[in-house]
């Protein structure tokens, strides 16, 4: 509600293809290491984010703007349930991307340290593999080919495997 | 176009790779389930190692015997990190009661409470057309009265062995907060978590490293008949209720007033919350007609 004034400053955020987005302060400090260069007054006027590209920049912006818009949980312990419902929602409409963004986001959550966008993400790539075979995981990963077990190393643990499924 | 596709998909080939360790272990962190965690496994050598790091596993047995259990236990201490576990485990047997448990224990069973009503209802409307309509207070017939002693006796068996499960659980896995034995439908359930699985694992260390474990249990047992149950609260009425009461007797009976009158605030559903009324409703309105039986002393050992 007062968002809009009292958060008039704004930051500007670079992708690694050089593209600027120009964002409210609040919705920056979503992302705990830029509260952090924000407060020790390290960050200029132009945030450069060498490692993300403008695509996964552009998500994570818009998640960040939804969650800085939503109630925190902390503020108010009887929120309305709607926001909480909504914010549900948003999360699960914002995961619905193939698999190279959303590891592609998670790389740059790390970087940026917003944890409630790790574990989105992380629940998200949770639940496509779960039920699936080893191998079927390896495609969905795309797992690099050089750090598959040796064949005597997946027999045995196979066979460790096996009071798993009695 | 075909080429274009391809090339993408080449550029992407090391996108899972460069996340750190760390993301890789929240991410399994959220599997839980002790079969996706072991296909998961044979991934990588980096899923191999991460794996064994995680903190939460559920997982389904169908041994309700102790070696068996004791084994799965053991498999499960190569999950270094492991704090919270829940096992779920076949149900008993089919029992021709309905019943509900309550359960306090420690190191030791303190008092085990169970609660067999013939029939329930949903509602007096249910309750007044399936008796032709009158509200009438019959006595238990002695051969039914035995049976449910066999029974509550038997559930109070079951009750042992589970908790023994869990200490055997808390034995075994050093870093365990929290556990559960439970069956599917989450009625024989059995659990503790942080200060309580602290308290038991003191007491539990034992000069010997032998797996032979021990339960003895000497009570009082009593019994309480109510002919007809009305619930205010969940509506439901209950016909030819039989609560049974095991408590420790080496400790004194003012112990357990307080455990007898805490309303359990974990029920599944309605029917659940209506099992719990039933039993705030004996201890408050019906304690008149507990009558002491003999003494009862029991022990399970694996």
């Amino acid at each position: 509600m007062s968002t809009s004034s009292s958060s008039s400053k704004k930051i500007v955020l670079k992708s690694a293809d050089n593209e600027t987005f120009e964002i409210d302060e609040i919705v920056a400090l979503e992302s705990q290491a830029i509260k952090n260069m924000i407060e020790d007054e390290c960050a200029d006027n132009v945030i450069p984010l060498g490692n993300i590209d403008s695509k996964t920049l552009s998500k994570i912006i818009e998640y960040c703007k939804k969650h800085a818009e939503s109630p925190k949980k902390d503020d108010n312990a009887d929120i309305d349930e709607k926001a909480v419902e909504d914010l549900k929602s948003f999360d699960a409409e914002f995961a619905k991307v193939d698999m190279p963004l959303i590891q592609d986001i998670l790389m740059a959550a790390n970087f940026l340290n917003i944890d409630n966008l790790i574990g989105l993400m992380c629940r998200t790539i949770a639940d496509r593999i779960k039920g699936k075979t080893p191998e079927e995981i390896r495609k969905i990963l795309n797992i690099n080919k050089n750090d598959l077990l040796s064949p005597e190393q997946e027999a045995k643990a196979r066979e460790e495997n096996s009071w798993a499924f009695d | 176009m075909k080429n274009v596709e391809k090339s993408h998909v080449e550029d992407d080939s090391s996108s899972f790779d460069p996340l750190p360790d760390d993301i890789l272990h929240q991410i399994l962190n959220k599997l839980i389930d002790l079969k996706i965690l072991c296909s998961c496994k044979l991934v990588s050598k980096r899923f191999f190692r991460i794996i064994t790091k995680v903190d939460t596993i559920s997982l389904i047995t169908k041994h309700t015997s102790f070696n068996p259990f004791l084994s799965t236990i053991q498999s499960l201490r190569k999950f270094g990190g492991l704090k919270s576990l829940c096992i779920e485990i076949p149900p008993p047997r089919e029992y021709p009661f309905l019943f509900k448990w309550k359960i306090k224990f420690g190191n030791k069973l303190d008092s085990f409470i169970c609660l067999l009503p013939n029939t329930i209802y949903d509602n007096q409307e249910v309750y007044v057309n399936a008796n032709g309509g009158k509200l009438e207070e019959e006595e238990e017939a002695m051969e039914l009265r035995g049976r449910k002693h066999c029974v509550a006796v038997s559930c109070l068996m079951t009750a042992m062995t589970r908790l023994l499960m869990l200490l055997c659980s808390i034995k075994n896995i050093p870093l365990l907060e929290t556990v559960s034995i439970m069956d599917c439908d989450k009625r024989w359930r059995v659990s503790a978590s942080e200060v309580k699985v602290t308290e038991m694992r003191n007491d539990l260390t034992s000069p010997s490293e032998s797996s032979y474990m021990r339960l003895e249990f000497g009570c009082r047992v009593s019994r309480c008949y109510v002919p007809m149950l009305e619930l205010p609260v969940s509506g439901y009425v209950m016909k030819g209720v039989t609560l049974f009461l095991f408590e420790r007797d080496d400790l004194p009976e003012s112990e357990f007033d307080i455990f007898r009158k805490t309303v359990d605030a974990d029920f599944e559903d309605k029917k659940e919350a209506a099992y719990c009324e039933a039993l705030m409703e004996i201890f408050k309105n019906h304690m008149g007609r507990i009558e002491r039986l003999n003494h009862l002393t029991t022990g399970v050992d694996f």
